[in-house]
């Protein structure tokens, strides 16, 4: 609301002085301001004391005549539209301040609120293993993947039945086994052994079924145990 | 004037030193310390949500922690404040006490906030080595054997400060459930009883300064 | 406070506007500065005084803190309060940034006990780590304890410092000490972190 008084054409100002300023001070500020073609008045409140002038000068000519010493701050009384313009002002920053802090709160609420909510895939016990892969199978798919350092397949083998065994082969536990789509099997690429969907031996030299694992679906998740 | 309740009055008190006048501030400087506040919020707040999510047994810890990363929405963010935050909070802390030293406003009255101030920082480092240990993989498993060893060799009280710090005679689920206490409860509130002593007695001398 | 009237307001509605003020349990007094007149609000309660501003003879209300802003500052709220509010949500933008940008990474697999190397310790202990390594490690009693007796040093400051007012000869040689103690401390952090294997 204060402007620079050296810049407003405004041809009536207030000075604001502490109230300390005795009414003997007012009275002779008054006079001095009236001498010089000022309209004076002045006024004694709780908090401070003010003179109101108008005249054909500027701030400058005011300030010039209230003492030195003396600690006042001047402003001008603006005209109604100016005043309106101030104020239309101040509510579009105030507009502008609170649609910014609701922004900003609604920018933190919102992620907050998606942390809090519950992932689909909660978390079981340590012991079971997620596998993202697995979850976007197809039937009749596999994935294969592994569980603290070993190899292990997991097979969709029907819309809500899934299979994890041992993707080292049991005849020879170096070559890692192959799945064959059409046929539905585990193929190894050394020695031919093959296995069916469930593990048991399709095809020699192996004569060991593969070792199952167990899976668990939890809401749309494929969880394969870790232990044995 | 008081209230005819003690609420009131504690009302209208924080009222009037909300309203009440500051002295002008010195130019320049960056508003350390209060940052530091504010980073003990952000902390505290990322921190009660992480503990949403986080286990603190050691098969569990750090597969909690990778859950958080990957599958809730935001965590990897809420992780990343919290840790920024620590790093931002040492940094601010030891700049404040830094600022502090240089302008020699430790001296007379001021010696209590100095010494709450660094033990403060203490906390933080504190605060933020527990939190290191939490994840509980190979990393934290290195690092806590590393303290528990340099602890034991402080003269007098190490060996038993060790033995209290791991919970035990070896490393395992009790250093990790300790950490994780020490982490989540027992320094913040230390160190939030630190910081509103901090703020009393900063209180205490505007307050003595306006009368 | 000051409640600015229309010009060529007549006295009489300017009276009444004083008593609208006086109904509201404030007192004010009629101040007329030629073609001007304001209502100085002489006691009471500032607030009430702004309901004013919906009458249509008044111009607008003013406040008049006066020198005294200047002198003793501005008030917390909403000064300060504000600029605090905004100082943390920069702070705040920061550390998004930050988090934003430089992501944490999963850790390892649990179990595995690596070797401590030197990216185990974390930055802020390195200052402490510097230490242990440049003492000698036996006695075991030494690199804790001079550990030990600088977190002491730094922490009893104000007693070993006895210099009054900021007489910047007096307190060269605390600042001086101060200012080698932090070097100390940058360059066993700069040992720890970038020492030789």
């Amino acid at each position: 609301m204060r402007a620079d008084p050296g810049e407003v054409a405004a041809s009536a100002w207030i000075a604001v002085l502490p109230r300390e300023a005795s009414e003997e001070l007012l009275a002779r500020l008054g006079e001095d301001l009236r001498q010089r073609g000022w309209a004076a008045d002045a006024s004694r409140g709780e908090e401070q004391a003010i003179l109101a002038v108008e005249g054909p000068r500027d701030a400058a000519a005011l300030r010039a005549v209230l003492p030195g010493d003396l600690e006042a701050d001047v402003f001008p009384l603006l005209e109604a539209a100016e005043y309106r313009r101030l104020r239309q002002r101040r509510r579009f920053l105030s507009a502008l301040v609170a649609g910014l802090s609701l922004l900003i709160a609604v920018g933190l609420a919102w992620p907050l609120v998606g942390f809090l909510e519950p992932p689909p895939r909660t978390i079981l016990a340590p012991d079971w293993m997620h596998v993202p892969a697995a979850d976007r199978l197809q039937v009749g798919e596999a994935v294969r993947t592994q569980v603290r350092g070993k190899s292990i397949w997991v097979v969709r083998l029907a819309a809500a039945r899934w299979h994890a065994l041992s993707a080292a082969c049991t005849y020879f536990d170096e070559c890692l086994l192959e799945w064959d789509r059409e046929r539905r099997e585990f193929l190894c690429p050394c020695h031919g052994c093959a296995f069916d969907a469930h593990g048991n031996v399709v095809h020699a030299p192996a004569s060991i079924p593969l070792v199952a694992r167990e899976v668990e679906l939890r809401e749309g998740a494929v969880f394969v145990r870790r232990a044995l | 004037m008081s209230g005819t309740t003690r609420e009131e009055g504690l009302l209208r008190a924080l009222g009037r030193a909300l309203r009440a006048p500051v002295p002008p501030e010195r130019k320049g400087w960056f508003a350390f310390g209060w940052s530091c506040l504010a980073l003990l919020l952000v902390l505290g707040t990322t921190g009660a949500l992480l503990s949403i999510y986080y286990l603190p047994a050691p098969g569990a810890a750090s597969e909690s922690v990778r859950f958080l990363m990957r599958e809730v929405a935001w965590g990897w963010l809420v992780r990343g404040l919290h840790r920024w935050g620590s790093t931002l909070l040492l940094v601010f802390a030891t700049l404040q006490l830094l600022r502090v030293f240089l302008a020699g406003r430790y001296r007379g009255g001021r010696a209590g906030n100095w010494v709450l101030g660094v033990l403060l920082l203490l906390l933080s480092v504190g605060l933020a080595f527990t939190g290191e240990l939490l994840a509980w993989d190979a990393r934290s498993s290195a690092l806590a054997a590393a303290a528990l060893s340099g602890t034991e060799s402080i003269p007098i009280v190490g060996p038993a400060l060790a033995h209290w710090m791991r919970g035990g005679a070896e490393i395992g689920t009790a250093t990790l459930a300790r950490a994780h206490a020490a982490h989540a409860l027992i320094l913040p509130w230390l160190a939030f009883l630190l910081l509103a002593l901090n703020l009393w007695l900063l209180a205490r001398r505007r307050a003595r300064r306006e009368a | 406070m000051i409640v600015v009237l229309a010009r060529g307001t007549e006295s009489g509605e300017a009276e009444a506007v004083l008593e609208r003020l006086r109904a509201d349990g404030l007192e004010g007094r009629l101040v007329r500065a030629g073609s001007r007149s304001l209502i100085h609000v002489l006691r009471g309660p500032s607030r009430r005084a702004r309901r004013l501003s919906s009458d249509a003879r008044v111009v607008a209300i003013v406040p008049t803190s006066g020198p005294r802003v200047r002198r003793e500052g501005r008030r917390f709220y909403p000064y300060h309060a504000l600029r605090m509010g905004a100082g943390g949500l920069v702070l705040l933008g920061l550390l998004v940034g930050l988090a934003g940008f430089f992501p944490p990474l999963a850790g390892s697999e649990p179990g595995a006990l690596a070797a401590p190397s030197r990216a185990l310790w974390p930055w802020y202990l390195a200052p402490l780590r510097g230490l242990y390594e440049l003492l000698p490690a036996d006695p075991a009693w030494l690199a804790p304890g001079a550990a030990l007796f600088l977190f002491g040093l730094v922490l009893v400051l104000p007693v070993l410092d006895r210099t009054r007012g900021q007489d910047g000869r007096a307190r060269a040689p605390v600042l001086a000490a101060g200012l080698l103690l932090l070097g100390a401390f940058a360059a066993l952090g700069a040992l720890a972190l970038g020492g030789s294997s």
